[in-house]
């Protein structure tokens, strides 16, 4: 039995783990759909004995009968060919996307994580979930409206940040821009120009002793501190790693109730959690990254994440 | 608990694209010349976003995808292709490239950074 890896080609972490099922012997097929359909073919027949298929690679087959599990690893976009026009590319792609997600999903297997179960986890629908399985979660905002981000302010009665809704990064005059979580200056409550032109997420700025980076593999926890040396990783380590220290930290007992809680509401078998962990020692939760790094974490404080995660996908079953 | 949790699957919120998310291919994210638009229009989230290196420039991230063990490989210090990481020392990596975090613009854009889909067209 084989685990099915969907991923980039260049992915530290997922290099990791074909070396961990390596030394275990257990078979993996890894894949990137980007190789679809110039170095990846697909055939599948469904009928009255049900669904079976292969996949296929110049160097190897897999077939979807002997799969044990998947991991879902952010694969590519499919590279279709040179020279379709565009209502082709579109007709072309959403084949195949329909295609390998309705063949895939037919996979009653683990799903590390199943497609789609990221999807539903809108950072407001995160804290709501989170907070009705007991954690805490801070004060937020969700607006186009510059007045309620004053009133929301007044409310609060402190700092505030701004944050993404969506992605971080975009792409403007041929460079990379990263919008991290930053402190809105007071100053700034009198000129939110750009507010109304499309929804903001604001929060309360929850006052740290440090934040944790916990990483859930299944039922087991790992949980790393980091504390932050410089300002700009006081409000969001992503932006200064080099001030980073990191140390091993146990989360309380009903905060890891509250993240499984979270990731069998969501159908995750992974998910990398961040909080802050206050002065007072709550644990106050930000949001969960069904994807999220950890390797450097993992080469920090020598967690056993990949081990973790081989041990999981080797165990199989339906865990949807 | 929430006693009824809402599948993605019947998420009207959630597009079909989302159900089966992909990321940009290769993870090179794709190169736009449009600056920024101006005061008026600029959502006030990127205010103060801050600028990496222009996604045209070659990636010092260099690797060789080895089929045969299904990792990615680069050049060590004698020429020999050595897997990118080392399995189970922390440390640095062999071979001078870096381990890819949450958000390191230095770094192959981390998938959890980028948009939760991509499609060219």
């Amino acid at each position: 039995m084989t685990v099915l890896i969907l991923a980039r080609e260049f992915d530290p972490q997922v290099d990791r783990l074909v070396e961990e099922l390596r030394e275990r012997d257990v078979p993996a097929f890894r894949t990137d759909l980007v190789a679809f359909p110039q170095a990846l073919d697909l055939e599948s027949r469904l009928g009255a004995d049900g669904v079976d298929g292969v996949l296929k690679t110049p160097y190897r087959d897999l077939c979807l009968g002997e799969v044990r599990s998947v991991w879902y690893r952010h694969p590519s976009h499919f590279e279709l060919p040179a020279g379709m026009s565009g209502p082709e590319r579109r007709h072309a792609t959403a084949e195949a996307r329909c295609g390998f997600a309705g063949v895939l999903n037919c996979l009653d297997v683990l799903w590390v994580n199943y497609p789609g179960s990221e999807s539903g986890a809108f950072k407001p629908r995160q804290l709501d979930v989170a907070r009705r399985c007991g954690l805490s979660v801070p004060e937020s905002l969700v607006t186009n409206k510059p007045d309620a981000v004053r009133d929301f302010a007044a409310t609060v009665g402190g700092p505030l940040v701004v944050k993404a809704l969506s992605a971080a990064m975009l792409v403007e005059s041929g460079r990379l821009q990263t919008s991290y979580t930053r402190l809105v200056e007071p100053a700034e409550l009198d000129d939110l120009a750009g507010v109304e032109t499309t929804l903001h997420f604001f929060q309360q700025f929850v006052p740290k002793a440090y934040e944790a980076r916990v990483t859930v593999v299944g039922d087991r926890v790992f949980g790393a501190a980091i504390h932050a040396g410089s300002e700009a990783a006081r409000v969001d380590w992503r932006a200064d790693y080099h001030a980073l220290e990191y140390s091993l930290v146990e989360p309380p007992e009903p905060v890891v109730a509250g993240m499984l809680g979270f990731m069998r509401h969501f159908d995750l078998s992974f998910g990398a959690f961040d909080f802050v962990v206050t002065p007072d020692e709550e644990w106050v939760m930000l949001e969960c990254n069904p994807f999220g790094a950890y390797g450097w974490l993992e080469d920090a404080l020598d967690l056993p994440i990949t081990s973790a995660l081989a041990d999981l996908l080797m165990d199989g079953g339906t865990a949807r | 608990m929430p006693e009824h949790p809402v599948s993605p699957w019947r998420d009207p919120l959630v597009s079909s694209g989302d159900r089966f998310p992909l990321g940009p291919p290769r993870g090179i994210l794709v190169d736009c010349q449009e600056g920024p638009s101006g005061s008026e229009t600029r959502p006030f989230s990127l205010r103060h976003a801050v600028a990496g290196p222009r996604v045209d420039t070659p990636p010092s991230w260099h690797y060789i995808y080895c089929h045969e063990r299904q990792i990615a490989l680069v050049h060590g210090g004698n020429g020999e292709p050595v897997p990118m990481l080392r399995h189970t020392k922390p440390g640095p990596t062999q071979g001078g490239t870096s381990f890819t975090t949450d958000g390191d613009p230095n770094n192959p854009p981390p998938e959890e950074m980028n948009p939760p889909d991509h499609q060219d067209d």
